[in-house]
């Protein structure tokens, strides 16, 4: 008899989200780093960067945890209390709610905005 | 062409302090005042020309690859004695201190120990990569591939609860690094003091005696003692390391003074700088020079081994008796030759640049760590402990005019008046510093939280901004607070949205229902509690494991060769089980919103009945749009703290004493309580963004208040009396721990000696109601408005921001507006 396995409040959304936390930057090389797809979370209207880390990770307010956009076709999940937690320069090509933003502030010498906020050195280049 | 007497009149006049000191200073000071390199942040970004240093991280990470097999300190230890012994080194023209972190003086440190979001943010930084750029991609890419992953923090989120990390990683709820990877330690001078090779034998010693004990009857006493031998090995190998540092400066002083000097004064004191280095910090100092060439080895050292934010200090009590010998008793240098040296002291400390995440760059503008010196005070029975060197402090902080470090004094009623009108002058020629600090309040407070014997407690020194901590061998905190800082408006926020977070999108605090249900301020109140409860807790809980796995997935080596009682038991200093007392806090950023808005809730929703709840709740989720008439009753109606108005300060003091207790019932991995420590840096202007609107009636974007304590910007209306009675309605004893207190005084009504008795019946009311903390801007309005139209012009204006003080134009236009928007308080 297969043992059932048993409830655990690990094998979660939280546990889903804490390895989203510790495993955003796993980009290798250079290359990788420096590429800022054309439909990228960073230029949506509906990612709001972290204010704990400007590493460019940060969260959407549309796509809940759990979903995924590298699986074909893409699982987007729009119920949850979190929302999904993505890089600046995560491709989101696949994305239905993909929605360009107008305005992107690059500039970080002022104190800054989640919502607006994309200072990274890559985000500067690719909105010039 | 030289100055003259009467222009130099004319600069203080009109109250152009910067000039003053400029052409009254050294010609030493003012080179090297001039050629110090600014590190800290221009609002979020690093000045042009700041570089990131990266031959430290390799020299570490190279060491640290090689031996794997060690235990995490002696690896550690390791990888720092490589750096130190390695690291190019360099002597700046004219100077007399020697030692910077980092290998050029234009660079900043990080630490890719520490954590592997940080190390990619700077691989994303803007403008602070050593050209060729693309070479330092591959090096940086390098580093990152290494570490990512396998950081302390990385470390640490694996054994967290998975939803207080990501909680507590939202950035919506509080700040920093649960991890000495970034946070700051008290130091135990005396303990160093003895001279780093007579700290080498004491562990000599020790570890011999261990050996013994190993070597006889079998125990299982005896299993913890095989853990001890690497760590005492690792402090010895980082003093040994130190030691060299040293002596390579000595090496290349001798070198440019036997080979390339002609000036034969420079020749001269580049031979003593060699002596000094062959001294210290082998020896105990036995001069001024020694002393603080001393000091300053210390600081730097500590700073290869992690991201020390802060420096807990006393450094007039430390280098007063060799100032007094050198310049008093044996007349050994003149006092400007002292001076010239505190001087130095101020700018060397300056120089030091550690990269900060950008959180941090927002909410510590314009500085790259709050040095906040401890000044003044007592001695351990009493007696007062100022002396010629703390005035002399005050003196030439006037004339080299850096905002980092900044003095944190110490006042009680023994102070001469000589030293009040020194301090007095600090203040009126626009530092912003030093802060006052009550000391028979803030000592009562050590003992009454913490439980610091009287004579521990009289030695007590700011472990970061604000908070006392005794820098004595039980009493020395080796992790910053742990960590926790709280977003506390947050609490009021989550209370009328049912726990959730509109800006970071997620259910953050626990369900206490919808506001709308609740049917007296009582019940609303009860939701607050919960909130706030809830909020205390999970920083607490995530920094107190942070704090107690640090050993194992950080490691302190110098900081444990830096404490006695690390030294004695063979421990990492972090261990939390060696015999620390416990002195944590939690920062309370954004608290004083609660008070408005509490009481704008129970004036407008409860007790008038001019708005229902549903109508605030839905006009707040609006960010007010469209309710200007009602977000303006919100703001003009409401009763606001600050007027000495029983109606808000009796919430005030209510949310103060829930949280005090609650305070009392949570532990720090010590044992001991926690208080709230009411303050805001520039966490203000970061948050703006983060914290929704409010019904205080702030809208999402507008700057927060700005103190602990201090009134909403041009909230208090009813004069300076009016706000200090406001917040000596507070216990600052039992009620939570140093109150910050900003206030803006006008230069013009303060200058002379009426201006100077003003300030000082001002302080005497701040004493007589209780109060522990206060700090002053002294610029006006039209210098500061000059500034922000032409900043070339005004490099040298420096401003209180919170807790510690900027350059007016390294702040950014937000920070700026909103110290503008301050109430400038008249006395008298």
């Amino acid at each position: 008899m297969t043992r059932k396995k048993r409830s655990s409040r690990r094998d979660n959304k939280w546990n889903q989200m804490r390895d989203g936390l510790t495993n955003l930057s796993t980009a290798k090389g250079v290359e990788a780093r420096e590429t800022v797809p054309d439909i990228a979370c960073g230029k949506c209207k509906n990612f709001s960067e972290s204010p704990y880390a400007s590493d460019g990770r940060g969260s959407c307010s549309v796509v809940k945890t759990g979903s995924d956009f590298t699986v074909d076709p893409p699982l987007i999940l729009l119920e949850g209390d979190t929302g999904m937690m993505c890089m600046f320069n995560m491709d989101a090509a696949k994305c239905s709610h993909f929605d360009l933003m107008d305005i992107i502030d690059t500039d970080g010498n002022e104190c800054a905005d989640p919502q607006f906020r994309r200072a990274q050195r890559q985000m500067e280049k690719a909105m010039s | 062409m030289a100055t003259t007497a009467k222009e130099i009149k004319e600069f203080e006049e009109k109250q152009e302090w910067w000039w003053v000191a400029e052409k009254t200073r050294s010609s030493r000071l003012d080179y090297l005042r001039k050629a110090v390199w600014k590190k800290g942040a221009l609002g979020g970004n690093y000045a042009p020309g700041i570089e990131i240093d990266l031959e430290f991280p390799e020299l570490y990470t190279e060491t640290w690859q090689e031996n794997e097999g060690d235990p995490i300190m002696l690896r550690k230890a390791k990888s720092i004695g490589n750096v130190l012994e390695n690291l190019p080194i360099f002597i700046t023209d004219q100077s007399q201190i020697v030692g910077c972190v980092g290998s050029a003086p234009h660079n900043i440190v990080s630490y890719w120990q520490g954590a592997s979001m940080i190390n990619e943010e700077i691989y994303n930084e803007q403008g602070i990569l050593p050209q060729p750029e693309e070479k330092s991609l591959e090096r940086l890419a390098a580093l990152n591939e290494y570490w990512g992953g396998n950081t302390a923090l990385d470390e640490l989120a694996k054994v967290l609860d998975p939803e207080d990390a990501v909680k507590f990683m939202s950035g919506a709820i509080g700040w920093g690094t649960p991890s000495s990877a970034v946070g700051y330690a008290t130091k135990d001078f005396r303990h160093i003091g003895k001279g780093f090779e007579n700290i080498i034998e004491e562990i000599d010693e020790n570890m011999e005696r261990t050996d013994k004990l190993l070597r006889g009857n079998p125990s299982p006493d005896l299993l913890p003692l095989y853990d001890k031998l690497p760590r005492w090995e690792a402090m010895q190998e980082v003093l040994d390391a130190a030691i060299e540092y040293a002596a390579r400066y000595a090496r290349l002083a001798r070198i440019i003074a036997e080979n390339f000097e002609t000036d034969p004064k420079r020749k001269e004191e580049l031979l003593r700088i060699a002596e000094t280095c062959e001294r210290v910090p082998a020896q105990p100092p036995r001069t001024l020079q020694e002393s603080i060439q001393y000091d300053h080895f210390v600081q730097v050292v500590v700073r290869y081994e992690t991201y020390e934010g802060a420096m807990p200090h006393r450094p007039d009590y430390l280098h007063g008796p060799f100032f007094d010998k050198d310049v008093n008793i044996n007349k050994s240098i003149t006092r400007d030759d002292a001076l010239d040296l505190l001087g130095e002291h101020l700018i060397r400390t300056y120089e030091i640049g550690i990269f900060s995440p950008r959180w941090t760059r927002e909410g510590l503008q314009g500085i790259t760590g709050t040095w906040v010196w401890t000044m003044g005070g007592v001695n351990e029975d009493g007696t007062d402990a100022c002396n010629d060197c703390t005035t002399a402090y005050m003196q030439v902080a006037r004339l080299v005019r850096i905002a980092n470090p900044t003095f944190s004094f110490r006042w009680h009623p023994k102070v001469k008046d000589e030293l009040m009108r020194e301090i007095f002058e600090c203040i009126r020629h626009g530092l912003g510093y030093p802060s006052l600090r009550n000391d028979p309040i803030l000592v009562e407070n050590a003992m009454y939280w913490h439980g610091h014997p009287l004579r521990e407690a009289r030695q007590w020194v700011t472990q970061s901004c604000m908070s006392p901590c005794p820098p004595t061998k039980y009493g020395c905190q080796p992790f910053r607070m742990a960590s926790a800082t709280a977003n506390c408006a947050k609490i009021v926020e989550y209370t009328l949205h049912n726990g959730y977070d509109n800006v970071v999108n997620m259910q953050m605090g626990p369900k206490t229902g919808n506001a709308v249900d609740f049917k007296t301020y009582d019940e609303f109140f009860e939701a607050w509690t919960k909130q706030m409860k809830w909020l205390l807790n999970i920083l607490v809980r995530t920094v107190a494991l942070g704090r107690a796995k640090d050993p194992e997935f950080f490691s302190r080596p110098i900081l444990s060769a830096y404490y006695e009682r690390a030294v004695e038991t063979g421990t990492d200093a972090v261990d939390y089980t060696n015999g620390e007392r416990g002195n944590a806090w939690v920062t309370a950023f954004t608290w004083v919103e609660n008070a408005d808005s509490l009481a704008a809730v129970k004036k407008l929703i409860y007790d008038d009945k001019k708005y229902t709840m549903a109508e605030l709740i839905e006009a707040l989720k609006n960010n007010w749009d469209g309710k200007e008439e009602m977000r303006l009753d919100f703001v003009n109606n409401a009763p606001k703290w600050g007027n000495d108005d029983d109606y808000v300060d009796d919430i005030m003091v209510q949310c103060l004493k829930t949280t005090a207790a609650h305070g009392k019932e949570i532990k720090c991995v010590c044992g001991n309580n926690i208080p709230i420590l009411p303050e805001n840096v520039s966490g203000n202007i970061h948050y703006a963004n983060v914290v929704s609107a409010l019904p205080n009636g702030r809208r999402l974007g507008d700057a927060l208040y700005d103190g602990g304590i201090s009134p909403g910007p041009g909230l208090d209306k009813k004069g300076p009396t009016a706000v200090l009675k406001s917040c000596g309605k507070i216990d600052h004893v039992l009620d939570g721990r140093a109150f910050l207190l900003n206030q803006r005084l006008s230069p013009t009504q303060l200058a002379g000696e009426k201006g100077y008795q003003l300030w000082k019946s001002y302080v005497k009311s701040w004493d007589d109601l209780g109060m522990d903390h206060v700090q002053f801007n002294m610029v006006d309005d039209s210098t500061l408005r000059a500034a922000q139209k032409d900043p070339e012009k005004y490099q040298e204006v420096i401003v209180r921001v919170a807790g510690y003080s900027a350059h007016f134009v390294d702040i950014s236009r937000k920070t700026q507006d909103n110290i503008i928007q301050r109430t400038v308080q008249g006395l008298g």
